[in-house]
């Protein structure tokens, strides 16, 4: 009996929608600097174009390695990389939580406004992401998973 | 949990490398497992073990809860 592997099929799915996720969100925060940048937001642009090159720059490193990986024959995912997208999943949610009940708490007393709601969407679902990332990066370093 | 991963792979030779793919596993979980780091499933156990041609009980040294 072996420890599961991905087949080269699903290998190539994930490759590509990996791919395909990083050009639309490089896409959405060049456009989104752009249409900011018009209205005379300079900085705030900046700072976006600067948030969706570090994302693109990730991304790319991400699909390099499980590229690289997959060349040498290993697999994409084994039973620790499982193990550590579940606890990584669990605490993303729970903490995600919070992260919608402060934004919404914040807003509501006038510590910054959002635009429109697809503007406050947006910060959440981008604070979702990165806190799944974090969350994903602390229990793929630690070593006891229990 | 102790484990003598590192010396039987020096006793076949064998990389990190090679002993994940012989697993079939990917290489940090090799990397977590030899520094004690990660408790392996019984069937991950038992494939590094037989890979390592030896048994559970020589590779794994269980030190119980503290």
């Amino acid at each position: 009996m072996k420890t599961k592997n991905n087949p080269k099929g699903n290998d190539k799915t994930i490759l590509l929608s990996v791919g395909i996720l990083a050009v639309l969100l490089f896409s959405t925060f060049v456009l989104f600097a752009v249409t900011i940048f018009k209205k005379g937001a300079i900085i705030e642009s900046a700072l976006s174009l600067i948030i969706g090159v570090i994302l693109l720059v990730a991304l790319i490193i991400f699909l390099k390695r499980r590229y690289t990986d997959i060349k040498k024959g290993f697999p994409t995912h084994d039973e620790r990389s499982n193990k550590v997208m579940t606890l990584a999943g669990s605490k993303a949610f729970l903490i995600s939580v919070w992260w919608i009940l402060i934004i919404g708490w914040a807003s509501s007393n006038g510590w910054f406004q959002f635009r429109d709601i697809s503007q406050a969407t947006g910060a959440g679902i981008l604070g979702m992401a990165v806190i799944f990332g974090l969350c994903w990066a602390y229990y793929n370093r630690k070593g006891n998973l229990e | 949990m102790k484990t003598r991963i590192k010396e039987f792979r020096a006793r076949y030779d064998l990389t990190q490398e090679d002993l994940a793919k012989k697993v079939g596993v990917r290489r940090e979980t090799i990397v977590f497992l030899e520094k004690g780091k990660y408790n392996p499933s019984l069937q991950l156990a038992h494939d590094v073990a037989t890979a390592l041609k030896t048994n559970i009980e020589e590779l794994f040294i269980f030190e119980g809860k503290k």
